[in-house]
């Protein structure tokens, strides 16, 4: 027997990674795993994108060109869904499952089989939502927020989108507790939990925030199943039931999934501005409380979406108060990232192009959203563009752009080549003229009263419309470059181990690309690891 | 992957909170929607 | 980068002005609410645009002599704690100052006591319902036939062409001048919100739930609204108009409406 040799590598793995497509199909490798999220989340955004463009193309102009009603009502619910499930949260967990493990000094996730599920799950989950739109009644049209008693007018649709729901949530709690479990047991021993590196803290805190409210979506979708199919009267008037029970359920997931989504892009940016700051991030322990105090408060505004429904004066006080107490560790973390770049020595690679944007836009979107915590002006904010601009200012050059900003960050690092710089910059410049050339015109179209999820406007409206759907043509064609970029990554100088000048964090210590394999024993933390 | 002992009942230790974790949120927002119906 | 803060700025200080198809802000309305509420929306407006101006003129600043091209060398302290108490206690202070007028008006707009006039109002997939509780009047609110016309894809109609295309109805609200008015918003089928801008009130309507909200307009004139809760395929389609008239012409439109229920009930 040779039990004398210790095997402790899966056979394939001594060799560097399987060929072919099984290698893909079966990896358990966290570099593999998160390549496939970043790619499955770029076709969803340009999946998701090419919904928008028919949004914004129907819109261009008073009177119906293109689309039918009920068709519009599908494309912004479908593109809802997915940019939020599909492309967002996918590309982040791309994010957490590359650079995790690296930035603790782990070899890989706690659970790589369940890393692989928690992958392949997605497309089919999404092939059985894309499948809806040919089935008879169309893709589902009643917003992504599902509110009962509409969304049971759905046809044919319906039980592939509960199931798809679900599949996405088994996802991302897979998912979730995979990061959970790998930061808490796995960091190399020299690293303690508040020295890790803000991308890693604010994953963690994500992932808990995931785990406490997905399976509350779950719950949510399970009951409007038996509602439509098994005789329950959760959310139907006529049985007993309670719409607005619903609204309450959904957007206690609703409110912590917003922060989930940025929660991530607050930690990319923090990695990225002192590295071209050349300067260590303002505030390390500060930006760690401030997270957890956002994700804390995140659990106890979510009637705030809800402002209009009929709700009792005290509890439209409370969720008035809490909101606007959100704005306060949110300042604390611009102000910290603003203390960074002061008295630095900045460089504008387009990593820190795309986070300084970041921090302009974001906050815009920040001050809208204190505006719509203010209740008795939610009332005539709510449901109007002035909401769709807030949250897509907070997503697109928020969100997105951090998204970005990690892409070229971390490029280099994964593919052993420095991306081609000026096509970056195209890319970053028309991107952001473009973004606000979109969404700024709808904070004021909403304040003119225009209301949301319309196909069709008064011709007072037109103006503005007009220019924003110019933007989002303009946005849209911006981001082949980004294709571009992806398709030309290798053909670049090649890079060091550290890529950019002076960086932090240890994933700066591997070859660049990093090998398949890293940190197989627990490393010591360089200088620069820390904060 | 070369894991000692203790690492891997942390590491099955934490999974199982977590999961029971999800599963309680899950049942208990259903249980929530059948009690006040 | 001083592009950005130029475009953002000049299109917050553009608050006041109105022109034409280029309206930039919330009306003021007709009520003495619906201006209450103007100004906490302009409140919060200059608050955010002081604090923009502070927090991004910082990152200008810094963004153009803190840059290694211009040979900044870069410091290396990391943390204050000092700083940390006073960019979180300020911002709290600010607040505070914000939300005591908010809840003022949150108070104002649940008073709904005593009531000159009150009105079942009922949506329904794709139209309004309103009922005069006291004087007996109820009729259906739809979309006006100019506006069917041109709405339809590939309409030969162009919208340009109709009058308040989209926000005309066949039969309008109408209601007095000065009287405090009570709406009881309910729904037939799912769920909608009953909204007019100038009269800063905006209730869902929810399928076996009565909201009640009130107004009191202070202006005769015409004023449109919205269904803006997501109702199905019409959505879009389901206009509110309400018109305040002086307490005579409301009385005389009151009682043609009623004669003109009971002729229809005498012709059946």
């Amino acid at each position: 027997m040779t039990t004398a040799v210790a095997d402790t590598h899966e056979g394939h793995d001594d060799h560097g990674p399987a060929k072919g497509f099984t290698r893909w199909l079966f990896t358990t490798n966290h570099k593999d795993i998160g390549t496939m999220y970043l790619i499955f989340s770029l076709v969803m955004f340009f999946f998701g994108g090419s919904m928008a463009l028919i949004i914004r193309s129907e819109l261009a102009q008073p009177g119906l060109q293109f689309v039918h009603p009920e068709f519009f009502n599908s494309m912004t619910t479908m593109h809802a869904l997915i940019m939020v499930f599909g492309a967002v949260m996918p590309a982040f967990v791309g994010l957490a499952n590359w650079m995790i493990p690296m930035m603790i000094g782990a070899p890989d996730m706690a659970l790589p089989r369940m890393n692989n599920w928690s992958f392949w799950i997605l497309p089919v989950a999404f092939g059985l939502l894309a499948s809806t739109l040919f089935m008879p009644g169309g893709a589902p049209a009643s917003g992504w927020t599902m509110y009962p008693p509409l969304v049971l007018q759905t046809g044919d649709a319906f039980p592939f989108l509960i199931f798809s729901v679900h599949l996405m949530g088994l996802s991302s709690i897979m998912g979730a507790i995979n990061i959970i479990v790998t930061i808490m047991n796995m960091r190399t021993p020299h690293m303690s939990l508040i020295k890790m590196p803000l991308f890693v803290w604010t994953w963690l805190i994500t992932a808990y925030l995931l785990i406490a409210v997905m399976p509350v979506l779950a719950g949510a979708v399970t009951m409007l199943l038996t509602d439509q199919f098994f005789g329950t009267s959760f959310f139907l008037a006529a049985g007993g039931g309670d719409p607005v029970m619903f609204q309450h359920i959904f957007w206690f997931f609703g409110h912590p999934e917003v922060y989930i989504m940025i929660l991530p892009a607050f930690g990319v940016v923090s990695e990225i501005i002192p590295t071209f700051s050349r300067k260590p991030l303002f505030g390390h322990d500060s930006m760690v409380y401030a997270t957890a105090s956002i994700a804390f408060l995140s659990f106890i505004v979510w009637a705030h979406h809800m402002f209009t429904v009929g709700m009792p004066l005290t509890g439209q006080m409370f969720f008035m108060f809490a909101t606007m107490l959100i704005a306060v560790p949110t300042g604390v973390k611009v102000f910290n990232w603003v203390a960074t770049m002061w008295r630095g020595a900045m460089t504008f690679e387009t990593p820190m192009l795309f986070a300084l944007a970041f921090v302009f836009l974001f906050t815009i979107g920040g001050f809208s959203g204190l505006m719509l915590a203010i209740a008795p002006a939610d009332i005539q904010y709510h449901d109007t563009y002035f909401v769709v601009a807030h949250f897509h200012y907070v997503l697109v050059p928020g969100s997105i752009f951090a998204l970005m900003a990690g892409a070229y960050y971390w490029l280099p690092k994964w593919t052993g080549h420095m991306y081609s710089e000026k096509a970056g910059k195209l890319h970053f410049w028309l991107s952001t003229i473009f973004v606000n050339v979109t969404f700024f015109p709808m904070h004021f179209l909403g304040l003119a009263g225009m209301p949301r999820r319309i196909p069709d406007y008064s011709t007072q409206f037109a103006d503005f419309n007009f220019i924003a759907s110019v933007g989002a043509m303009g946005f849209g064609l911006s981001q082949l470059i980004f294709v571009y970029v992806l398709l030309t990554a290798k053909k670049g100088e090649k890079a060091t181990d550290e890529v950019w000048e002076a960086p932090y964090g240890l994933e700066w210590t591997v070859p660049s690309p990093a090998p398949y394999h890293t940190f197989d024993e627990a490393p010591m933390l360089p200088e620069r690891a820390g904060h | 992957m070369e894991r000692d002992a203790d690492t891997k009942k942390g590491v099955r230790r934490t999974a199982l909170i977590l999961a029971l974790v999800a599963i309680g949120f899950y049942l208990g927002f259903i249980l929530m929607g059948v009690i006040r119906s | 980068m001083i592009r950005k803060s130029l475009f953002s700025a000049l299109g917050l200080l553009f608050a006041g002005s109105a022109f034409a198809d280029w309206e930039l802000n919330m009306p003021r309305g007709v009520t003495e609410l619906s201006a209450e509420t103007y100004d906490l929306h302009m409140i919060v407006l200059w608050v955010c645009v002081a604090i923009g101006v502070v927090v991004f003129g910082a990152m200008i600043y810094s963004l153009i002599y803190h840059r290694k091209s211009v040979g900044a060398e870069a410091a290396q302290f990391s943390h204050s704690t000092a700083a940390e108490i006073i960019w979180t206690i300020i911002p709290v202070v600010i607040l505070i100052a914000m939300a005591i007028p908010a809840a003022k008006t949150m108070i104002e707009l649940e008073d709904s006591r005593n009531p000159d006039l009150s009105i079942v109002v009922t949506a329904y997939q794709w139209k309004w319902h309103y009922k005069y509780q006291d004087e007996g009047v109820e009729f259906y609110s739809s979309l006006a036939r100019s506006s069917l016309e041109a709405r339809r894809l590939g309409a030969e109609v162009d919208p340009g062409d109709v009058e308040n295309y989209l926000l005309e109805v066949d039969r309008p609200l109408v209601i007095p001048v000065g009287a405090k008015v009570r709406l009881l918003v309910t729904s037939n089928d799912v769920i909608h919100s009953w909204w007019v801008p100038d009269l800063a009130i905006k209730k869902d309507a929810v399928p076996g739930i009565v909201n009640e909200t009130w107004f009191r307009a202070e202006q005769t004139g015409t004023f449109r609204g919205q269904c803006t809760e997501l109702c199905g395929k019409d959505h879009g389609y389901m206009p509110i108009v309400v018109e305040v008239v002086e307490p005579d012409a409301f009385q005389a439109w009151v009682d043609s409406r009623k004669e003109g229920a009971i002729s229809v009930a005498a012709a059946e």
